[in-house]
């Protein structure tokens, strides 16, 4: 290893970057932030391996810009998108270019730390795609089919009421059939069930 | 007869031959006879004189034809006596004369002797007394057919006259029988009928008697006189028959001029009579009719009058008006259908009750009776408003318009007040103006979701890095060697509190921008709890103990829980305020969970405040209302509207004193 991985914050608000930084810190990660994706482009050192977090919305460029950007430049940076409530389609439209991981805003640091934990463990430790399809597989089989429409409503970025509604059922209803998907697939996060989704498609 | 003797009186002249005669009579019949003797005609009248006798035997002698004279002459002096002659010769000259002279035999005095003389005796008296007899009979007829009243006449076959009384005779007018007796007297008396017909011998009832030999009756007919004028007459005709065979008829005829006349006069008492009764029945039948005509005007007249009525009564009854008469006192006399309607009194409570004793509210009382004075004195108001109290107690804004009545003498007599209640319509303009206002919270409300928005996003931000920072000092805090329990706890404490704030916001964003509830299954319960767990502080600084009873058995229900939770620590917070800016000396707020009688979630946060008035319940939820210094009146509003998204209510209850409770009902399924 040339050097420590470092974190890419891009975020347009300050205190964000701040606060995200000095987080980055306390658990020991090194870490540097950017104001915007074009400043990201301008300053970042490519060759050091880390990750990126990136919040979707910005001035300027989007965080969906920049990894589409990334993406067409061949760059190998796992991208952790971080979103606006209710964006989950831009997430997962995200998902599908590339990106490894998305968070929900509000999410929790802690959920942040592990993802940026995996990230980086992923880059020294390429694990077996197929092995991955294989476990998804086993799980998403486990799903009932009724489980398996409110999964595939969740990944179509729906809520539990709109699920409820599409499904004509009560939304308690929806909400123990999301439990029982994110038990089934050992999802800790809508974006686990979202990379299972996509690794079962072709 | 037997009993007493035969009085015999012998006329004879040889006094030898009569004692002859004695000695037989004595020999043949000695207990018989009582003879007495007379020389002479002369001593014979005396002793008839004198004494009753039998029979008197008389001696002619030798044809004394003197003798028979007086004979004759005794005959008709005693015409009763029956008298024997006796002579010297079978003389039958002699006897015949005797006889003619009215003697009842002639005997032969020499050879009549013995039994034979007695038995001639015994005849002769027989026949006299038969003779007697006869002769009274006919003499009785004769008599009543002399002095009967009726006319009686009798015709023969041919139809002459055969016979005619006296009263027969007076009536037709003639002075003697002879002028009838034998004539054909049909053509003198009975030739002409009543009505100036000619009575045909055929048709004549008389002949018809004869020939038929029936009787008939008749009291149609008239008879004629002499003197050419008629009368009227009843008569009986019969068939007369000699050893039964029809010989003529009799007549019986009575002048009925008089009956006719009293008939008449009766008939014409009785046509006058009926004609009255008939008379006086048209007059009658007459005012009956008019009467009846009268009626049927009256009728007619009252019907028209009830229909007017009945159109007057619908047409008030139907008026959406309210019509109410006063006397001039102010009594109700009259009290249309939309008043029954609009105080629910009925007219038959009201009726002449004081108008202000039933409707009026104690401050207008006095403007009225100022009014009802005003109209009395001719002044008249066109138009003013008052509240009418109904019988449930509901206060009904009236506009009223009045009118007076005079009577003849130019009083006032009636005062009628016609009214409009404008409740409902004050209410739909009440109504108007809180939907303007409703509007403007609307727009404002979009403006505020607008703003929400944009403070959420731009909140977000800065809370998000609160959060990473409290992180980042946790982490921090863990690597060092020394823990600082109290600074985790507060770290921890700025990082939760930083999450809920982004929490609030976007939940109110939503909420406020797109009407969106984010709902999950929800513990009213713990909400209380949690929200009793972040009030905490300002319970304790305000002084105010909090309790609570909370229904266990609550079931779960769907909301959006952080706007429940926003909701409960919003009432909960304005308990606290309400104590403490009242600074009241109990210092209570109490909540209460339960599934109440409608079966929805109730939530009741009551407090020892100062409370509300009636008028601050109704308007404590409108938008900018509020009774805190500091506030700005969107707590409850906002409150309301979410609690309202959920399908709830939200209210206020106050004893004045007592402190308020504010209550939310939540339904256990959402409505959609």
């Amino acid at each position: 290893m040339p050097s420590e991985p470092i974190v890419h914050i891009v975020d347009d608000d300050s205190a964000i970057r701040s606060s995200l930084s000095i987080l980055m810190k306390s658990v020991g990660f090194d870490s540097r932030a950017y104001a915007s994706a074009e400043a990201f482009l301008d300053q970042a050192d490519f060759e050091r391996q880390g990750c990126l977090v990136v919040d979707v919305r910005m001035h300027g460029m989007s965080g969906i810009e920049l990894q589409q950007l990334l993406n067409e430049r061949g760059s190998k940076l796992p991208v952790i998108i971080i979103t606006g409530h209710g964006d989950v389609p831009m997430a997962v439209q995200a998902m599908k270019a590339g990106a490894v991981d998305f968070l929900e805003k509000p999410y929790d640091n802690e959920l942040l730390i592990t993802r940026i934990r995996q990230c980086l463990r992923e880059i020294s430790n390429e694990q077996d795609r197929e092995s991955k399809v294989a476990k998804a597989k086993s799980r998403l089989a486990q799903l009932t089919p009724r489980e398996l429409e409110v999964m595939n409503l969740l990944v179509a970025g729906k809520h539990n009421k709109a699920i409820a509604d599409d499904l004509d059922i009560s939304v308690r209803t929806a909400e123990a059939h999301r439990a029982k998907v994110m038990k089934k697939l050992h999802a800790d996060s809508l974006s686990d069930i979202v990379r299972i989704a996509l690794l079962m498609q072709p | 007869m037997t009993a007493s003797k035969i009085k015999l009186l012998l006329v004879e002249s040889e006094l030898n031959d009569a004692e002859k005669i004695r000695i037989a009579f004595d020999e043949l019949a000695p207990t018989q006879f009582a003879i007495s003797h007379a020389d002479n005609m002369a001593e014979a009248a005396e002793l008839i004189d004198k004494k009753p006798f039998d029979v008197v035997l008389l001696d002619v002698g030798i044809t004394d034809t003197r003798k028979l004279d007086s004979c004759c002459h005794l005959s008709k002096t005693n015409p009763s006596l029956p008298y024997i002659v006796l002579g010297d010769e079978d003389n039958q000259e002699l006897a015949l004369a005797a006889v003619k002279h009215g003697a009842q035999d002639y005997l032969n005095k020499n050879k009549a002797t013995g039994q034979v003389l007695i038995r001639v005796i015994r005849y002769a008296i027989e026949r006299k007394r038969s003779e007697e007899n006869l002769l009274t009979n006919k003499e009785g007829v004769q008599q009543l057919l002399e002095y009967a009243d009726e006319g009686i006449y009798s015709v023969d076959l041919e139809g002459n006259c055969t016979f005619i009384n006296p009263s027969a005779v007076r009536m037709l007018g003639y002075h003697d029988e002879s002028q009838l007796l034998g004539k054909h007297i049909h053509p003198l008396i009975h030739h002409t009928r009543a009505d100036g017909s000619p009575c045909l011998d055929k048709e004549c009832r008389v002949y018809a008697s004869t020939r038929h030999g029936k009787v008939f009756h008749v009291d149609d007919e008239v008879m004629w006189r002499a003197d050419g004028r008629s009368f009227p007459v009843e008569y009986r005709t019969a068939p007369t028959r000699v050893n039964g065979v029809i010989n003529g008829s009799v007549v019986t005829f009575s002048d009925i001029t008089q009956r006719k006349q009293i008939e008449s006069d009766l008939k014409a008492s009785h046509d006058e009579l009926e004609q009255r009764v008939k008379d006086r029945t048209r007059h009658l039948e007459k005012v009956n009719q008019l009467l009846e005509i009268e009626i049927e005007h009256r009728i007619k007249a009252q019907e028209v009058l009830d229909t007017e009525r009945e159109f007057i009564s619908t047409l008030l009854d139907t008026v959406g008006a309210l019509v109410c008469v006063l006397d001039k006192e102010g009594r109700i006399v009259m009290f249309n259908r939309a008043c029954e309607e609009t105080t629910g009194y009925r007219f038959d409570e009201v009726k002449g009750k004081y108008v202000w004793d039933l409707f009026l509210v104690k401050e207008d009382i006095e403007p009225v009776t100022q009014v009802i004075r005003n109209l009395q004195a001719g002044q008249f108001p066109s138009r003013y408003e008052n509240y009418w109290l109904t019988r449930d107690g509901e206060k009904r804004m009236i506009v009223w318009t009045n009118t007076v009545l005079h009577d003849d003498a130019g009083e006032v007599k009636n005062v009628i007040g016609t009214g409009i209640d404008i409740t409902e319509k004050r209410k739909i303009e009440e109504k108007e103006k809180q939907r303007v206002l409703e509007l403007a919270h609307v727009s404002r409300l979009s403006t505020m979701g607008e703003m929400a928005t944009q403070i959420a996003h731009e909140l977000n931000q800065p809370l998000s890095a609160i959060t990473t920072y409290s992180d980042a000092g946790l982490y921090m805090l863990k690597s060092l060697p020394e823990q600082n329990p109290d600074l985790v706890t507060a770290l921890r404490e700025i990082k939760h509190q930083a999450q809920r704030s982004g929490d609030i916001i976007r939940g109110l964003r939503n909420f406020v921008s797109k009407g969106e509830l984010q709902t999950s299954t929800t513990d009213i319960n713990a909400l209380v709890h949690s929200v009793l767990n972040l009030a905490m502080s300002e319970f304790r600084n305000n002084k105010v103990e909090v309790n609570f009873s909370l229904d266990e058995a609550l079931p779960l229900i769907i909301t959006e829980k952080i706007l429940i939770e926003q909701v409960i620590l919003n009432l909960v917070r304005n308990a606290i305020d309400a104590i403490a800016d009242a600074n009241s000396k109990t210092r209570k707020v109490h909540i209460h969970t339960l599934l109440n009688k409608e079966n929805m979630i109730e939530v009741r946060i009551t407090d020892t405040g100062p409370g509300l008035n009636a008028e601050q319940i109704e308007t404590i939820f409108n938008t900018f209302v509020t009774t805190k210094p500091q506030g700005i009146g969107m707590g409850l509003p906002i409150s309301r509207t979410i609690i309202e998204a959920h399908g709830g209510k939200l209210f206020a209850e106050s004893e004045r004193k007592n402190g308020a409770s504010f209550v939310f009902t939540l339904p256990l399924k959402r409505i959609e």
